[in-house]
Protein backbone atom coordinates (compact mmCIF):
# COMPACT_ATOMS: atom_id res chain seq x y z
CA UNK A 1 0.00 0.00 0.00
CA UNK A 2 1.20 3.02 -0.81
CA UNK A 3 1.55 6.57 1.52
CA UNK A 4 -1.16 7.86 -0.49
CA UNK A 5 -3.84 4.96 0.21
CA UNK A 6 -2.45 4.63 3.79
CA UNK A 7 -3.33 8.27 4.24
CA UNK A 8 -6.63 8.11 3.37
CA UNK A 9 -7.65 5.09 5.16
CA UNK A 10 -6.42 6.38 8.43
CA UNK A 11 -8.48 9.83 7.15
CA UNK A 12 -11.32 7.68 7.58
CA UNK A 13 -10.56 6.56 11.04
CA UNK A 14 -9.71 10.11 12.07
CA UNK A 15 -13.37 11.23 11.32
CA UNK A 16 -14.69 8.64 13.29
CA UNK A 17 -12.29 10.42 16.00
CA UNK A 18 -13.34 13.50 14.91
CA UNK A 19 -17.10 12.28 15.68
CA UNK A 20 -16.67 10.99 18.85
CA UNK A 21 -14.86 14.18 20.36
CA UNK A 22 -17.17 16.46 18.81
CA UNK A 23 -20.48 14.71 20.19
CA UNK A 24 -18.59 14.57 23.58
CA UNK A 25 -18.42 17.51 23.73
CA UNK A 26 -21.60 18.56 22.28
CA UNK A 27 -23.78 16.47 25.13
CA UNK A 28 -21.19 17.24 27.79
CA UNK A 29 -20.62 20.55 27.94
CA UNK A 30 -24.26 21.33 28.89
CA UNK A 31 -24.57 18.04 31.12
CA UNK A 32 -21.90 19.05 33.29
CA UNK A 33 -23.34 22.55 33.83
CA UNK A 34 -26.47 20.87 34.97
CA UNK A 35 -24.48 18.12 37.29
CA UNK A 36 -22.40 21.03 38.70
CA UNK A 37 -25.75 22.70 39.86
CA UNK A 38 -26.67 19.14 41.16
CA UNK A 39 -23.55 19.03 43.10
CA UNK A 40 -23.83 22.95 44.51
CA UNK A 41 -27.55 22.47 45.45
CA UNK A 42 -28.76 23.63 48.51
CA UNK A 43 -31.28 20.55 48.54
CA UNK A 44 -29.11 18.13 50.74
CA UNK A 45 -30.56 14.68 49.32
CA UNK A 46 -29.93 16.10 46.02
CA UNK A 47 -26.55 17.19 46.47
CA UNK A 48 -25.57 13.84 47.84
CA UNK A 49 -27.27 11.78 45.10
CA UNK A 50 -25.29 13.86 42.62
CA UNK A 51 -21.90 13.67 44.67
CA UNK A 52 -22.18 10.27 44.87
CA UNK A 53 -22.92 9.88 40.77
CA UNK A 54 -19.58 12.39 40.19
CA UNK A 55 -17.78 10.31 42.28
CA UNK A 56 -18.83 6.75 40.54
CA UNK A 57 -18.28 8.07 37.26
CA UNK A 58 -14.94 9.35 38.29
CA UNK A 59 -13.93 6.25 40.13
CA UNK A 60 -14.71 3.68 37.53
CA UNK A 61 -12.32 3.82 34.63
CA UNK A 62 -14.13 5.06 30.91
CA UNK A 63 -12.94 1.22 29.24
CA UNK A 64 -14.75 -0.12 31.78
CA UNK A 65 -18.10 2.56 31.21
CA UNK A 66 -17.94 1.92 28.18
CA UNK A 67 -18.07 -1.98 28.30
CA UNK A 68 -21.13 -1.56 30.62
CA UNK A 69 -23.08 0.98 28.28
CA UNK A 70 -22.64 -1.29 25.25
CA UNK A 71 -22.75 -5.09 26.50
CA UNK A 72 -25.12 -4.68 30.23
CA UNK A 73 -28.54 -4.41 28.40
CA UNK A 74 -27.64 -7.80 26.20
CA UNK A 75 -26.56 -9.42 29.34
CA UNK A 76 -29.77 -8.41 31.26
CA UNK A 77 -32.24 -8.06 28.23
CA UNK A 78 -30.47 -10.78 25.82
CA UNK A 79 -30.92 -8.02 23.17
CA UNK A 80 -28.85 -4.89 22.38
CA UNK A 81 -29.82 -1.49 23.20
CA UNK A 82 -27.51 0.95 22.02
CA UNK A 83 -25.09 0.49 18.74
CA UNK A 84 -21.62 1.00 19.36
CA UNK A 85 -21.31 4.58 18.35
CA UNK A 86 -24.39 5.43 20.46
CA UNK A 87 -22.51 3.60 23.46
CA UNK A 88 -19.57 5.81 22.65
CA UNK A 89 -20.69 8.70 22.83
CA UNK A 90 -23.25 8.23 25.79
CA UNK A 91 -20.35 6.76 27.89
CA UNK A 92 -18.21 9.43 26.87
CA UNK A 93 -20.29 12.13 27.54
CA UNK A 94 -21.31 11.50 30.82
CA UNK A 95 -18.24 10.84 32.24
CA UNK A 96 -16.75 13.93 30.25
CA UNK A 97 -19.64 16.29 32.01
CA UNK A 98 -18.90 15.12 35.40
CA UNK A 99 -15.46 15.91 35.16
CA UNK A 100 -16.45 19.39 33.57
CA UNK A 101 -18.87 19.60 36.42
CA UNK A 102 -16.05 20.17 39.12
CA UNK A 103 -14.55 22.96 36.81
CA UNK A 104 -17.18 24.60 36.40
CA UNK A 105 -18.28 24.46 40.24
CA UNK A 106 -14.91 24.96 40.90
CA UNK A 107 -15.33 28.16 38.27
CA UNK A 108 -18.76 29.69 40.01
CA UNK A 109 -17.56 28.84 43.82
CA UNK A 110 -14.52 31.49 43.04
CA UNK A 111 -16.89 34.13 41.94
CA UNK A 112 -16.53 36.72 44.76
CA UNK A 113 -19.91 36.76 47.23
CA UNK A 114 -20.01 40.52 47.31
CA UNK A 115 -20.71 40.29 43.63
CA UNK A 116 -24.04 37.79 44.28
CA UNK A 117 -25.24 40.40 47.05
CA UNK A 118 -24.54 43.47 45.07
CA UNK A 119 -26.96 41.78 42.16
CA UNK A 120 -29.52 41.04 44.98
CA UNK A 121 -29.15 44.49 46.27
CA UNK A 122 -30.03 46.08 42.92
CA UNK A 123 -33.19 43.75 42.88
CA UNK A 124 -32.28 41.36 40.19
CA UNK A 125 -33.18 37.49 39.92
CA UNK A 126 -31.33 34.64 40.64
CA UNK A 127 -31.29 33.71 36.95
CA UNK A 128 -30.37 37.23 36.43
CA UNK A 129 -26.99 37.22 38.41
CA UNK A 130 -26.25 34.25 37.25
CA UNK A 131 -26.36 35.21 33.64
CA UNK A 132 -25.04 38.55 34.21
CA UNK A 133 -22.46 38.57 36.51
CA UNK A 134 -21.00 34.86 37.03
CA UNK A 135 -21.24 33.15 34.24
CA UNK A 136 -18.86 35.33 31.88
CA UNK A 137 -16.57 35.36 34.82
CA UNK A 138 -16.56 32.00 35.02
CA UNK A 139 -16.15 31.40 31.07
CA UNK A 140 -13.10 33.48 31.47
CA UNK A 141 -11.69 31.36 34.68
CA UNK A 142 -12.31 27.80 33.19
CA UNK A 143 -10.74 28.04 29.82
CA UNK A 144 -7.26 26.79 31.05
CA UNK A 145 -8.76 23.54 33.09
CA UNK A 146 -11.18 23.40 30.59
CA UNK A 147 -8.80 23.31 27.68
CA UNK A 148 -6.83 20.45 29.76
CA UNK A 149 -9.86 17.91 30.24
CA UNK A 150 -10.92 19.20 26.07
CA UNK A 151 -7.21 17.60 24.70
CA UNK A 152 -7.29 14.27 27.14
CA UNK A 153 -10.83 13.77 25.55
CA UNK A 154 -9.07 14.01 21.80
CA UNK A 155 -6.83 11.04 22.91
CA UNK A 156 -9.34 9.19 25.06
CA UNK A 157 -10.96 8.62 22.04
CA UNK A 158 -8.73 5.64 21.22
CA UNK A 159 -10.92 3.81 23.86
CA UNK A 160 -13.79 3.48 21.75
CA UNK A 161 -11.76 0.71 19.91
CA UNK A 162 -12.76 -1.77 23.22
CA UNK A 163 -16.09 -1.68 21.86
CA UNK A 164 -15.41 -2.06 17.92
CA UNK A 165 -15.63 1.40 17.02
CA UNK A 166 -13.13 1.91 13.85
CA UNK A 167 -11.58 4.76 14.97
CA UNK A 168 -8.30 5.81 13.61
CA UNK A 169 -6.30 3.29 16.35
CA UNK A 170 -7.90 0.64 15.36
CA UNK A 171 -8.07 1.12 11.41
CA UNK A 172 -4.32 1.36 11.99
CA UNK A 173 -4.10 -2.01 13.50
CA UNK A 174 -6.23 -3.27 10.35
CA UNK A 175 -3.97 -2.13 8.39
CA UNK A 176 -1.24 -4.73 9.91
CA UNK A 177 -3.15 -7.23 7.58
CA UNK A 178 -1.09 -5.63 4.91
CA UNK A 179 2.52 -6.52 6.44
CA UNK A 180 2.56 -3.01 7.35
CA UNK A 181 3.53 -1.90 10.80
CA UNK A 182 4.40 2.06 10.25
CA UNK A 183 0.74 3.38 10.11
CA UNK A 184 0.36 2.55 13.63
CA UNK A 185 3.31 5.14 14.89
CA UNK A 186 2.12 7.41 11.86
CA UNK A 187 -1.07 7.80 14.04
CA UNK A 188 0.58 10.14 16.47
CA UNK A 189 0.48 12.98 13.12
CA UNK A 190 -2.87 13.08 13.52
CA UNK A 191 -3.71 13.27 17.11
CA UNK A 192 -0.38 15.93 17.17
CA UNK A 193 -2.21 17.97 14.39
CA UNK A 194 -5.36 17.85 16.58
CA UNK A 195 -4.09 18.93 19.69
CA UNK A 196 -2.33 21.62 17.82
CA UNK A 197 -5.06 23.20 16.51
CA UNK A 198 -6.85 22.79 19.74
CA UNK A 199 -3.71 24.27 21.70
CA UNK A 200 -4.14 27.59 19.40
CA UNK A 201 -7.66 27.70 19.65
CA UNK A 202 -7.53 27.75 23.04
CA UNK A 203 -4.64 30.01 23.09
CA UNK A 204 -6.81 32.56 21.14
CA UNK A 205 -9.50 32.22 23.16
CA UNK A 206 -7.82 33.36 26.67
CA UNK A 207 -6.01 36.51 24.80
CA UNK A 208 -9.73 37.78 23.57
CA UNK A 209 -11.25 37.13 27.01
CA UNK A 210 -8.27 38.96 28.96
CA UNK A 211 -9.81 42.45 28.37
CA UNK A 212 -8.55 43.93 32.06
CA UNK A 213 -5.21 43.48 30.56
CA UNK A 214 -3.47 46.55 28.19
CA UNK B 1 -48.80 10.93 47.07
CA UNK B 2 -45.46 9.47 47.64
CA UNK B 3 -46.32 6.34 48.38
CA UNK B 4 -48.67 6.49 45.51
CA UNK B 5 -45.80 6.69 42.79
CA UNK B 6 -43.78 4.17 44.45
CA UNK B 7 -46.62 1.67 43.89
CA UNK B 8 -46.74 2.40 40.56
CA UNK B 9 -42.95 2.68 39.84
CA UNK B 10 -43.02 -0.75 41.21
CA UNK B 11 -45.73 -2.01 39.43
CA UNK B 12 -43.50 -0.71 36.26
CA UNK B 13 -41.00 -2.04 36.70
CA UNK B 14 -42.88 -5.66 37.51
CA UNK B 15 -44.09 -5.04 34.07
CA UNK B 16 -41.36 -4.59 32.41
CA UNK B 17 -38.70 -7.14 33.86
CA UNK B 18 -41.60 -9.97 33.19
CA UNK B 19 -42.09 -8.40 29.24
CA UNK B 20 -38.53 -8.50 28.91
CA UNK B 21 -38.39 -12.14 30.41
CA UNK B 22 -41.12 -13.74 27.90
CA UNK B 23 -39.73 -12.25 25.19
CA UNK B 24 -36.60 -13.67 25.70
CA UNK B 25 -38.15 -16.83 25.87
CA UNK B 26 -38.53 -17.05 21.46
CA UNK B 27 -35.44 -18.93 19.93
CA UNK B 28 -32.61 -17.96 18.35
CA UNK B 29 -34.08 -19.16 14.73
CA UNK B 30 -37.34 -17.25 15.25
CA UNK B 31 -35.76 -14.36 16.27
CA UNK B 32 -33.27 -14.47 12.80
CA UNK B 33 -36.74 -14.83 10.55
CA UNK B 34 -38.47 -11.77 12.53
CA UNK B 35 -35.16 -9.80 11.95
CA UNK B 36 -34.50 -10.90 8.27
CA UNK B 37 -31.29 -11.38 8.87
CA UNK B 38 -28.12 -12.82 11.02
CA UNK B 39 -24.93 -11.05 12.24
CA UNK B 40 -21.86 -12.67 12.08
CA UNK B 41 -18.92 -11.69 14.29
CA UNK B 42 -15.64 -11.26 12.62
CA UNK B 43 -12.32 -10.22 12.55
CA UNK B 44 -10.49 -9.41 9.34
CA UNK B 45 -7.73 -11.73 8.17
CA UNK B 46 -7.13 -13.75 4.72
CA UNK B 47 -8.44 -16.01 4.15
CA UNK B 48 -11.39 -16.02 5.84
CA UNK B 49 -12.63 -12.81 5.99
CA UNK B 50 -10.81 -9.72 4.36
CA UNK B 51 -11.54 -6.55 2.25
CA UNK B 52 -9.95 -6.49 -1.40
CA UNK B 53 -10.29 -2.50 -0.82
CA UNK B 54 -8.95 -1.32 2.64
CA UNK B 55 -11.29 -0.02 4.96
CA UNK B 56 -14.43 -1.06 2.57
CA UNK B 57 -16.91 -3.56 4.15
CA UNK B 58 -18.49 -3.21 0.61
CA UNK B 59 -15.63 -5.40 -0.77
CA UNK B 60 -15.93 -8.14 2.52
CA UNK B 61 -14.63 -11.06 0.88
CA UNK B 62 -13.00 -14.38 1.79
CA UNK B 63 -13.89 -18.16 2.36
CA UNK B 64 -16.07 -17.56 5.56
CA UNK B 65 -17.91 -14.65 4.13
CA UNK B 66 -18.88 -16.27 0.70
CA UNK B 67 -19.70 -19.31 2.56
CA UNK B 68 -22.08 -17.41 5.11
CA UNK B 69 -24.18 -15.61 2.59
CA UNK B 70 -24.81 -18.84 0.89
CA UNK B 71 -26.27 -20.53 3.80
CA UNK B 72 -27.98 -17.17 4.46
CA UNK B 73 -29.36 -17.60 0.71
CA UNK B 74 -30.31 -21.17 1.41
CA UNK B 75 -31.54 -19.64 4.67
CA UNK B 76 -33.72 -17.00 3.15
CA UNK B 77 -32.47 -14.30 4.81
CA UNK B 78 -29.92 -11.62 4.89
CA UNK B 79 -26.49 -11.87 6.26
CA UNK B 80 -25.00 -8.75 8.18
CA UNK B 81 -21.26 -9.17 9.10
CA UNK B 82 -20.33 -7.32 12.33
CA UNK B 83 -16.45 -6.53 13.20
CA UNK B 84 -15.42 -8.02 16.84
CA UNK B 85 -12.61 -7.50 19.48
CA UNK B 86 -11.73 -11.47 18.82
CA UNK B 87 -11.56 -11.34 23.11
CA UNK B 88 -14.99 -10.39 23.56
CA UNK B 89 -16.30 -12.94 20.88
CA UNK B 90 -18.33 -14.65 23.73
CA UNK B 91 -19.56 -11.26 25.10
CA UNK B 92 -20.86 -10.23 21.49
CA UNK B 93 -22.50 -13.56 21.40
CA UNK B 94 -24.39 -13.73 24.81
CA UNK B 95 -25.42 -10.18 24.40
CA UNK B 96 -26.95 -10.54 21.35
CA UNK B 97 -24.88 -8.25 19.38
CA UNK B 98 -24.14 -11.07 16.99
CA UNK B 99 -25.46 -14.26 16.06
CA UNK B 100 -22.78 -16.79 15.32
CA UNK B 101 -19.27 -16.29 15.61
CA UNK B 102 -17.78 -17.08 12.18
CA UNK B 103 -14.50 -16.27 11.77
CA UNK B 104 -11.90 -19.36 11.48
CA UNK B 105 -13.48 -20.24 14.92
CA UNK B 106 -11.31 -23.40 15.94
CA UNK B 107 -14.17 -25.72 17.64
CA UNK B 108 -12.04 -28.66 18.78
CA UNK B 109 -9.96 -26.79 21.69
CA UNK B 110 -10.00 -25.60 25.47
CA UNK B 111 -9.53 -21.60 25.91
CA UNK B 112 -6.99 -20.65 28.24
CA UNK B 113 -9.02 -21.00 31.27
CA UNK B 114 -9.13 -25.14 30.42
CA UNK B 115 -12.81 -24.91 29.79
CA UNK B 116 -13.57 -26.84 26.32
CA UNK B 117 -15.02 -24.34 23.67
CA UNK B 118 -17.87 -26.62 22.85
CA UNK B 119 -19.39 -25.96 26.36
CA UNK B 120 -19.57 -22.66 25.83
CA UNK B 121 -21.42 -22.16 22.57
CA UNK B 122 -23.22 -24.27 20.32
CA UNK B 123 -20.90 -25.68 17.20
CA UNK B 124 -22.15 -26.57 13.81
CA UNK B 125 -20.30 -29.57 11.95
CA UNK B 126 -16.81 -28.74 11.67
CA UNK B 127 -16.29 -27.59 8.39
CA UNK B 128 -12.89 -26.73 7.69
CA UNK B 129 -8.99 -28.04 8.73
CA UNK B 130 -6.73 -25.78 10.24
CA UNK B 131 -3.56 -25.93 12.28
CA UNK B 132 -1.65 -23.62 14.56
CA UNK B 133 2.06 -22.85 13.60
CA UNK B 134 4.81 -20.99 15.59
CA UNK B 135 6.51 -18.30 14.07
CA UNK B 136 9.78 -16.79 15.26
CA UNK B 137 12.39 -14.15 13.99
CA UNK B 138 14.25 -15.35 10.62
CA UNK B 139 17.68 -14.93 12.66
CA UNK B 140 16.82 -17.12 15.73
CA UNK B 141 15.16 -19.62 13.45
CA UNK B 142 18.12 -22.08 14.31
CA UNK B 143 17.50 -22.21 17.77
CA UNK B 144 13.76 -23.63 17.29
CA UNK B 145 13.66 -27.51 17.00
CA UNK B 146 10.99 -29.08 19.04
CA UNK B 147 8.68 -27.93 20.82
CA UNK B 148 10.32 -28.57 23.87
CA UNK B 149 13.02 -25.74 22.62
CA UNK B 150 10.26 -23.13 23.23
CA UNK B 151 10.51 -23.79 27.12
CA UNK B 152 11.61 -21.01 28.83
CA UNK B 153 11.00 -18.76 25.84
CA UNK B 154 8.36 -15.79 25.71
CA UNK B 155 5.47 -15.99 23.68
CA UNK B 156 2.61 -14.26 22.37
CA UNK B 157 -0.52 -14.97 20.42
CA UNK B 158 -4.13 -13.54 20.31
CA UNK B 159 -6.15 -13.47 23.65
CA UNK B 160 -8.93 -15.98 23.32
CA UNK B 161 -7.34 -17.88 20.55
CA UNK B 162 -6.08 -21.35 20.36
CA UNK B 163 -2.70 -20.46 19.48
CA UNK B 164 -2.75 -18.20 23.18
CA UNK B 165 -3.75 -22.12 24.97
CA UNK B 166 -1.19 -24.22 22.90
CA UNK B 167 1.82 -21.45 24.02
CA UNK B 168 0.72 -21.90 27.66
CA UNK B 169 1.33 -25.38 27.37
CA UNK B 170 4.55 -25.55 26.22
CA UNK B 171 6.67 -22.57 27.74
CA UNK B 172 6.80 -21.64 31.43
CA UNK B 173 7.40 -18.05 31.16
CA UNK B 174 4.74 -15.46 30.11
CA UNK B 175 2.56 -15.16 27.34
CA UNK B 176 1.56 -12.18 25.99
CA UNK B 177 -1.91 -12.20 24.86
CA UNK B 178 -2.79 -9.31 22.02
CA UNK B 179 -6.38 -8.47 20.89
CA UNK B 180 -5.57 -9.58 17.29
CA UNK B 181 -2.84 -12.17 15.40
CA UNK B 182 -1.65 -9.49 13.41
CA UNK B 183 -0.13 -7.39 17.01
CA UNK B 184 1.95 -10.61 17.58
CA UNK B 185 4.03 -10.06 15.05
CA UNK B 186 4.84 -6.58 16.37
CA UNK B 187 5.85 -8.14 19.62
CA UNK B 188 8.57 -10.55 17.77
CA UNK B 189 10.14 -7.55 15.64
CA UNK B 190 10.06 -5.50 18.78
CA UNK B 191 11.69 -8.45 20.64
CA UNK B 192 9.22 -8.45 23.82
CA UNK B 193 8.26 -12.21 22.83
CA UNK B 194 10.59 -14.86 21.49
CA UNK B 195 7.69 -17.09 19.60
CA UNK B 196 4.46 -16.25 18.32
CA UNK B 197 1.38 -18.80 17.36
CA UNK B 198 -1.07 -17.88 14.82
CA UNK B 199 -3.07 -19.61 12.19
CA UNK B 200 -1.06 -21.15 9.67
CA UNK B 201 -3.58 -19.82 6.89
CA UNK B 202 -2.89 -16.58 7.98
CA UNK B 203 0.85 -17.16 8.33
CA UNK B 204 1.44 -18.45 5.13
CA UNK B 205 -0.44 -15.32 4.26
CA UNK B 206 2.25 -12.84 5.64
CA UNK B 207 5.46 -13.85 7.03
CA UNK B 208 8.27 -13.57 4.77
CA UNK B 209 6.23 -10.29 3.33
CA UNK B 210 6.72 -6.24 3.57
CA UNK B 211 7.41 -5.73 7.23
CA UNK B 212 7.50 -9.42 8.48
CA UNK B 213 10.25 -10.23 5.98
CA UNK B 214 12.48 -11.01 8.67
CA UNK B 215 10.13 -14.03 10.29
CA UNK B 216 10.03 -17.25 9.23
CA UNK B 217 7.30 -20.50 10.03
CA UNK B 218 8.95 -22.74 12.18
CA UNK B 219 8.45 -25.57 10.20
CA UNK B 220 10.35 -28.53 12.37
CA UNK B 221 7.22 -27.99 15.08
CA UNK B 222 3.71 -29.00 14.13
CA UNK B 223 0.93 -28.17 16.31
CA UNK B 224 -1.94 -31.03 16.43
CA UNK B 225 -4.87 -30.40 13.55
CA UNK B 226 -7.58 -28.46 14.05
CA UNK B 227 -10.76 -27.98 12.76
CA UNK B 228 -12.81 -24.56 12.25
CA UNK B 229 -16.95 -24.57 12.71
CA UNK B 230 -19.39 -21.64 13.06
CA UNK B 231 -20.42 -20.93 17.17
CA UNK B 232 -23.98 -20.08 18.22
CA UNK B 233 -25.75 -19.62 21.01
CA UNK B 234 -25.92 -21.90 24.13
CA UNK B 235 -29.06 -24.05 23.43
CA UNK B 236 -29.70 -22.12 20.20
CA UNK B 237 -31.58 -23.43 17.43
CA UNK B 238 -29.08 -21.83 14.87
CA UNK B 239 -26.65 -24.30 14.47
CA UNK B 240 -28.74 -26.76 12.95
CA UNK B 241 -30.12 -24.62 10.20
CA UNK B 242 -26.57 -23.91 9.39
CA UNK B 243 -25.43 -27.32 9.47
CA UNK B 244 -28.80 -28.24 7.19
CA UNK B 245 -27.38 -25.60 4.83
CA UNK B 246 -24.16 -26.67 4.65
CA UNK B 247 -24.51 -29.96 3.65
CA UNK B 248 -26.91 -28.85 1.06
CA UNK B 249 -24.34 -27.30 0.35
CA UNK B 250 -22.25 -30.23 -0.01
CA UNK B 251 -24.61 -32.09 -1.65
CA UNK B 252 -24.40 -29.75 -4.64
CA UNK B 253 -20.87 -29.29 -4.87
CA UNK B 254 -20.43 -25.66 -4.11
CA UNK B 255 -18.83 -26.11 -1.08
CA UNK B 256 -16.09 -28.19 -2.83
CA UNK B 257 -15.53 -25.32 -5.47
CA UNK B 258 -15.26 -22.71 -2.79
CA UNK B 259 -12.63 -24.40 -1.12
CA UNK B 260 -10.60 -24.93 -4.04
CA UNK B 261 -10.90 -21.38 -4.83
CA UNK B 262 -9.14 -20.34 -1.54
CA UNK B 263 -6.95 -23.31 -1.44
CA UNK B 264 -8.48 -24.29 2.13
CA UNK B 265 -9.43 -27.97 2.73
CA UNK B 266 -12.80 -29.43 4.14
CA UNK B 267 -13.09 -31.79 7.11
CA UNK B 268 -12.91 -35.72 6.83
CA UNK B 269 -15.98 -35.46 8.75
CA UNK B 270 -17.90 -33.29 6.61
CA UNK B 271 -17.15 -34.62 3.75
CA UNK B 272 -18.56 -38.14 5.07
CA UNK B 273 -21.97 -36.29 5.45
CA UNK B 274 -22.25 -35.84 1.91
CA UNK B 275 -24.69 -38.84 0.48
CA UNK B 276 -23.95 -39.84 -3.23
CA UNK B 277 -26.65 -39.05 -5.70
Amino acid sequence: MTFWQVTLNLLDGFGMTCAIFALTLVFALPLGLIISFGSMSKFKPLKAVVRVFVWIIRGVPLMLQLFIVFYLPGFLFGSPIFNRFTATIIAFSINYACYFSEIYRAGIEAIPRGQIEAGQVLGMTRFQIFTRITLMQVIKRIVPPMGNEIITLVKDTALARVIVVVEILFVAEELMAHAIIWPLFYTAVFYLAFVGVLTLLFGWFEKKLSYYKV
Amino acid sequence: MKKIISVILAVLMIATISLTLTSCKKSDWDNIQEKGEFVCGITLYEPMNYCTVEGDMSTLTGFDTELAKMVAEKLGVNVKFQKIDWGNKYIELKTGNIDCIWNGFTSNTKDSDGIERADKVDFTHAYLDNAQCVVVKKSALANYTSAASLSGKTGTAETGSAGESYAKSVTTVAVVGKTAQMETFMELKSGSADFAVVDVLLAKQLVGKGDYSDLAIVEAINIDKEVYSIGCRKNSDFDEKINDALVELLNEGKLETLAEKYNVHITDTLMALKTAK
